[in-house]
């Protein structure tokens, strides 16, 4: 890359000027350009499920009247302001690039993943526990009006996965720590590992989900098996791929900053995961309060909440409700399973799209971070060429401008 | 190289000033959602305070404000063809209208059975 350029005698070229650009100028600015036309397709690539979501509250407002007692507005609002925050950070690092602050910029863009990943921890304690409750797309949607389903189990493996994140993130910032000692010659062993945990991880899902008789107990082991060979080999081949890269330096901020991600994704999850129990138990105070001490209380569901607190008015109206509805076997019901004839379902079939898409943008802003933290951290980039950084943080302010839209929509419902 | 020096760089104060707008719009969307009740008004004051997030997004963190008009141009169109496939969709959204009403007028009347 460096000597080798078509312009290797011209003492002016950069050495990232492509030879088809007339001039650096025109390179940056194609490149621009051509974000832009990329985020022109995202936006009409969203357009499709902002239009189902616009349809579906015009003709059924009382879908979403109902529905959004499930989505909590302070998750939305810490979510909106960490995708705040990052975008803050990507402008900064953009500015940081054009006036050649080379220890800011690495910060601002490692600052920038990890909020991605407090947005992901806290993202995965929503999804974890709207799965427990059955509250889920129309086809698989079975959550009972008025029932309380038992939460412990789900806020006990989500503070496991915040815990071994944390690890795992303490883990990656070591693996980065021996780049420089000698981890790049082992970058062969590395992809190799990568094969066989994907093709392990793989056959083992594939005959979960295929073969039918099989017990229960074989099955949790082929899907456990399946999951860790599999997350082996493809942190494996991310370390493999990083060390194939050329710069010492580059590939070591790579592991810092895949680090910072896991890193943030724990945090956020233990953070979300203790704001959720919390609020949980005080519904179930109230709860127990107005029905004079039902099972609720005695289903172990202490978390240490006093009685006396300040009951949430929405808590409170939704136990009543609850007492009122309990579980009677209406006609109703009959017909339409658990589900009332709201067909809820359907505005979590709207929610997960919108909100599932907009998470794998986050993970891609991630990946492609990952890459411009390296080029970074190898000193590619100064005032007279930082493209790239310009170009990821569009990306970047985009998806971030998607969930200034999504949140009030979703979760701000009256 | 020549044209390196017209390249607009974001003041640290507009940058902090930018952001500190978005964080008072997101609390002022929070508060109108939880504790104002609009009524009809409800959703246009939502979007509007969403497109106000958007447009400082897109003007200073994205630099459209200094930039060539042309990649401005290609956000809008994008957002008018965006507005035109969702209203082309809604012409006929009167087909529910007997349903939806007699949602509004369950929901207003007295609920009997809420209380046992």
């Amino acid at each position: 890359m460096s000597a080798t350029t078509p312009h290797a005698g011209d003492l002016h070229a950069h050495r990232f000027h492509a030879h088809h650009f007339d001039t650096q100028e025109q390179q940056f600015q194609a490149g621009k350009l051509g974000m832009w036309l990329f985020l022109a397709t995202e936006v009409l690539f969203f357009s499709g499920m902002f239009c189902a979501y616009t349809i579906y509250r015009v003709i059924h407002p009382e879908v979403f009247a109902f529905a959004h007692q499930f989505l909590d507005p302070t998750l939305g609002a810490a979510n909106t302001l960490v995708l705040l925050v990052s975008s803050l950070s990507v402008a900064w690092a953009v500015r940081c690039a054009q006036t050649n602050k080379q220890g800011m910029l690495l910060a601002n863009l490692v600052f920038t993943v990890l909020c991605a990943g407090i947005f992901m921890g806290v993202k995965s304690v929503e999804y974890t526990l709207k799965f427990h409750e059955g509250l889920l797309w129309r086809s698989a949607y079975s959550f009972v009006e008025g029932s309380h389903p038992d939460l412990g189990p789900a806020h006990e493996q989500l503070r496991q996965f915040g815990l071994v994140s944390l690890g795992i993130g303490a883990a990656i910032v070591v693996l980065g720590m021996l780049v420089g000692v000698g981890l790049r010659k082992a970058r062969g062993l590395f992809l190799a590992v990568a094969l066989i945990g994907i093709l392990v991880g793989s056959v083992c899902l594939a005959r979960a989900g295929v073969v039918e008789e099989m017990t229960e107990t074989q099955m949790g082991q082929m899907l456990n098996v399946g999951g860790y060979a599999l997350a082996i080999g493809l942190g494996s081949l991310i370390t493999g791929v990083i060390l194939l890269g050329g710069e010492n330096r580059g590939a070591r901020w790579a592991f810092f900053a895949i680090a910072a991600t896991v890193v943030g994704l724990g945090a956020g999850c233990l953070a979300a995961n203790v704001y959720t129990a919390n609020k949980e138990a005080n519904a179930h105070s109230t709860h127990a309060h107005s029905t004079h001490g039902e099972a609720a209380s005695a289903a172990g569901e202490q978390h240490d909440v006093s009685h006396d607190e300040t009951h949430e008015a929405g808590s409170q109206h939704r136990a009543t409700e609850t007492t009122a509805l309990v579980n009677e076997f209406t006609e109703e019901k009959l017909l339409y399973g658990g589900e009332g004839p709201k067909f809820p379902g359907i505005f979590f079939s709207i929610y997960y799209a919108m909100t599932g898409v907009h998470a794998i943008h986050i993970l891609c802003g991630i990946g492609v971070f990952v890459w411009i933290i390296y080029r970074a951290a190898a000193g590619h980039f100064e005032p007279s060429y930082y493209g790239p950084v310009e170009y990821v943080g569009l990306y970047w302010h985009l998806v971030d401008l998607i969930w200034i839209y999504l949140f009030p929509l979703l979760y701000l419902i009256q | 190289m020549s044209h390196e020096h017209s390249h607009h760089v974001t003041s640290l104060p507009v940058l902090f000033a930018t952001f500190a707008a978005l964080v008072g719009l997101t609390l002022l969307t929070v508060y109108q959602a939880t504790s104002l009740h609009l009524g009809q008004f409800e959703m246009a004051v939502t979007l509007g305070i969403a497109t106000a997030k958007a447009l400082l997004v897109a003007l200073i963190f994205m630099q459209l404000a200094h930039d060539k008009p042309l990649n401005s141009v290609i956000l809008v169109s994008a957002i008018l063809f965006f507005g035109l496939f969702v209203s082309f969709t809604l012409l006929d959204r009167k087909e529910y209208q007997p349903q939806i009403d007699q949602f509004l007028l369950d929901r207003d009347a007295p609920k009997v059975y809420a209380d046992p």
